[in-house]
């Protein structure tokens, strides 16, 4: 069940109704079995992984409460990562592994029996994951107590509106809004069917018409000339991020409905100045869960290798995103992009002074806003590419120059009202994040004037039922 | 603050964006159906099978192979009531619709076989839909693919929104230079060229659409079962297409393993239906057409004439 389709248009309001409607000690039930319904909408098989993950969180959090001892809590959480990451790896990159493990022994002419495995990834499994390691490493470091209440901790784990592509939340966050008495509030559901529809814009207004154009480009790169390349480059950084911060707008908004808060995930990440400022912008959730559990314990651990796990952690984020050397090289990218940011700080800061262009602020800043969003399309190309061979292939050809509109033209999807969507949305997108620098909830605060307000609302519904694409893919990040 | 006044002022505001929603959507409906649904070939050709008299010898339908080969005019009480990108599933809807409430007497009924005849759009098409909306029973043909909720989805949209694929159109007519180009056979200079934009073709079909599909076959048989329960005698064409396009539609066919192995088996087993294959007519002349598969309207003239004279023979 897609956020942009009939059924979750039917599904949510239906279980807000329910919800609102039942006692508030049995509201926690409503929403468990809305989430189970939801997750199984994909397939049935995945309410039984989903439990089994719950199930044994579950019991290492009250284990690990009942010892004393740090040595013997540890068993536990042991416990609780080998079987959260043994079922993310079996899922998600044991293909992965087989594969590579084909292409060395076939270098070396060797034959190798095992065949393609084609398991099925789960929607969501690595959000999930991510989500219950979180509890358990936070009850083994003694920073909260474990979820008495099954029904609740299920919930946590499953809760439909960020089960399948985030935001990745705290259990500390999350669990006591679901123990929270929620009244209907209409300011709450008028922004949060607000955020809805804004996330829908961005996602099928704007993000997959670009991904029409995409799909082409990325499809049969050797197809297409260097500015074609660039093009498709730059159209997919602003696609990939339509479709993320678009989902989460539309599962803030469907939390909102239901009185619940969930975590900001996006903040206006392509105007940050530097990589870093970028990658604190973006998935804001993920990259708070490596920093907390993955990079800081490695750096206390050795402050010596800092600059190792720094691209090592970006390494694996590359790694988390999807199970193909394309997103370790991605990963890798980042790594490098922000270790040669930290090394070379100072001494850029100093030639700025130098050249006299450090007292232009504006224009340093905006310099370095569009030298930011240049580096992540040219990292974008390995996030989207089918593979390396393709990533290296569309990076060296970049600037070999070329036609554009006749490799348009010849797009028999990609149309003259798919260009004007693209425009005319990109416009107002551009607008709104750059005015709306504090209100992430509330896209539109900054518009002042009433009727001007309304109108860019009418657009915004308008352009949602006449430039969708027909063939609406599903969320990008579902794959992950 | 008191209930009532939290939330009077918030619902006037909504009642009244909603109104102005409903201003939009009314001026946008009207002006679809003013200048887009009464201008389209489609509305067009139903409203001249409207005026057309109740008896019709022979009704040619289908999808655009017919469409472009078929010039009802030279042909004695015909009707051609094929249209793009129609596919079995709803050339059965429109016969249905035709045989059963309208008062159309129809001898001979004819289909179109042969390459990319029993394809299957992999989404709702949504092309036009506000004009299916006519024919289509939405709900069986979703349980029939097992899309019940994409079908809802799609007959709801263009039912209330039927302006958006129009300006869609409207756009792409406005802005020709930024549109898809499809070009003609008759632009390309050497074989070499005329046998990649055939390729062409037949890649940019298997985007939208499942080549062969299982679905698409059973409309089929559901369809001449229709004719034979309503006394129609049936003809099956393949009409012609130029030897570039029936290479690469085979080389693709068997590259990716699209070949439907049951439709042999099935056209070998009508027995009251007529088959002619006429998919080599015209190869080494490819003047009369307009793309790889698509007749031109010399094409149309001269396979329409043809066609007349085998109609007289095969029914006297």
């Amino acid at each position: 069940m897609l956020f942009n389709s009939l059924e979750y248009l039917l599904f949510l309001p239906i279980i807000a109704i329910i919800f609102f409607r039942t006692k508030q000690k049995y509201r926690w039930l409503v929403l468990l079995v809305a989430s189970y319904l939801f997750y199984m909408s994909w397939r049935v098989e995945y309410a039984i992984l989903i439990f089994v993950s719950t199930t044994i969180d579950y019991w290492a959090g009250i284990m690990m409460a009942r010892q004393s001892e740090k040595a013997k809590k540890k068993k536990y959480l042991v416990a609780s990562l080998l079987i959260n990451l043994g079922m993310l790896f079996s899922f998600k990159y044991l293909d992965f592994l087989n594969e590579t493990v084909r292409t060395l022994l076939n270098w070396n002419a060797i034959d190798y029996p095992v065949g393609h495995l084609n398991i099925l990834l789960p929607v969501g499994i690595s959000f999930y994951t991510f989500q219950t390691l979180s509890y358990t490493i936070d009850i083994y470091r003694g920073d909260r107590d474990p979820e008495k209440h099954f029904g609740i901790f299920a919930l946590y784990v499953s809760f439909f509106p960020q089960l399948v592509a985030g935001p990745i939340e705290r259990s500390t966050a999350l669990i006591p809004q679901f123990y929270a008495k929620a009244c209907v509030n209409w300011q709450q559901i008028v922004d949060g069917t607000k955020l809805i529809v804004w996330g829908l814009f961005k996602k099928m207004v704007l993000g997959d018409n670009l991904g029409i154009l995409v799909g082409y480009i990325y499809t049969d790169p050797q197809a297409y000339d260097g500015n074609m390349l660039i093009i498709g480059a730059f159209a997919f950084t602003i696609q990939i991020y339509c479709d993320a911060s678009g989902y989460t707008d539309m599962a803030i908004g469907s939390a909102k409905i239901l009185g619940i808060k969930l975590s900001d995930n996006f903040n206006r990440p392509y105007f940050s100045s530097s990589i870093a400022q970028l990658w604190r912008r973006w998935h804001i959730t993920i990259t708070d869960w490596v920093n907390d559990y993955l990079f800081n314990p490695l750096l206390k651990r050795n402050r010596k290798a800092r600059y190792f796990y720094l691209v090592l952690v970006f390494v694996i984020l590359g790694m988390w995103h999807g199970a193909g050397w394309q997103f370790v090289f991605f990963g890798l990218i980042h790594g490098l992009y922000i270790l040669v940011g930290r090394l070379t700080d100072k001494r850029r800061k100093k030639l700025a002074r130098n050249i006299g262009v450090a007292k232009w602020k504006t224009l340093t800043r905006n310099f370095n806003v569009l030298l930011t969003f240049t580096f992540f399309a040219f990292a974008s190309i390995a996030f989207r590419s089918d593979g390396l061979y393709d990533t290296f292939w569309i990076m060296g050809n970049l600037f070999t120059g070329g036609e554009v509109v006749s490799h348009i033209t010849d797009m028999p999807q990609f149309n003259a009202s798919n260009i004007f969507a693209i425009s005319t949305s990109f416009i107002l997108v551009y607008g709104i994040e750059l005015t709306n620098k504090s209100d992430l909830r509330n896209p539109f605060s900054k518009i002042k004037t009433t009727w001007f307000r309304w109108c860019i609302y009418s657009m915004v519904v308008f352009y949602i039922l006449t430039f969708n694409v027909s063939n609406s893919t599903a969320f990008y990040y579902f794959q992950f | 603050m008191s209930k009532s006044k939290y939330i009077r002022p918030l619902g006037k505001k909504v009642i009244r964006f909603i109104g102005l929603v409903l201003l939009i959507h009314s001026i946008l409906y009207f002006a679809y159906e003013f200048f887009g649904e009464r201008n389209s070939k489609l509305f067009k050709n139903d409203l001249r099978l409207d005026t057309h008299r109740s008896s019709i010898d022979f009704l040619f339908m289908g999808h655009s192979r017919p469409g472009h080969a078929i010039n009802d005019s030279l042909i004695p009480n015909a009707f051609n009531f094929a249209s793009n990108g129609e596919s079995n599933i709803y050339t059965y809807y429109k016969l249905k619709y035709l045989l059963e409430q309208t008062d159309k007497d129809i001898n001979y009924i004819v289909f179109p076989i042969g390459h990319a005849s029993f394809f299957d759009q992999k989404n709702p098409y949504i092309v036009n839909h506000n004009y299916w909306n006519k024919y289509i029973d939405y709900t069986e043909l979703g349980a029939a693919k097992s899309e019940r909720f994409k079908y809802i989805q799609v007959n709801a949209q263009s039912t209330f929104t039927p302006y958006a694929h129009w300006i869609n159109q409207v756009l792409n007519r406005k802005f020709p230079k930024l549109s898809h180009k499809k070009g003609g056979l008759h632009l390309l200079a050497n074989n070499e060229k005329k046998q990649a934009h055939a390729y062409t073709i037949i890649k940019n079909n298997l985007e939208s659409r499942n080549y062969f599909s299982d679905i698409s076959l059973s409309y089929f048989k559901r369809t001449i079962a229709l004719c034979e329960k309503h006394n129609k005698k049936v003809i099956l064409i393949r009409y012609p297409i130029t030897s570039y396009y029936k290479e690469a539609s085979e080389t693709l066919i068997s590259q990716q393993g699209l070949n439907h192995k049951g439709l042999n088996t099935i056209l070998s087993s009508l027995e009251k239906v007529t088959i002619w294959d006429f998919e080599n007519l015209y190869f080494g002349r490819d003047e009369l057409f307009k793309d790889a598969h698509h007749m031109n309207a010399a094409g149309r003239l001269e396979f329409s004439e043809f066609l007349k004279t085998r109609l007289e023979n095969f029914t006297n």
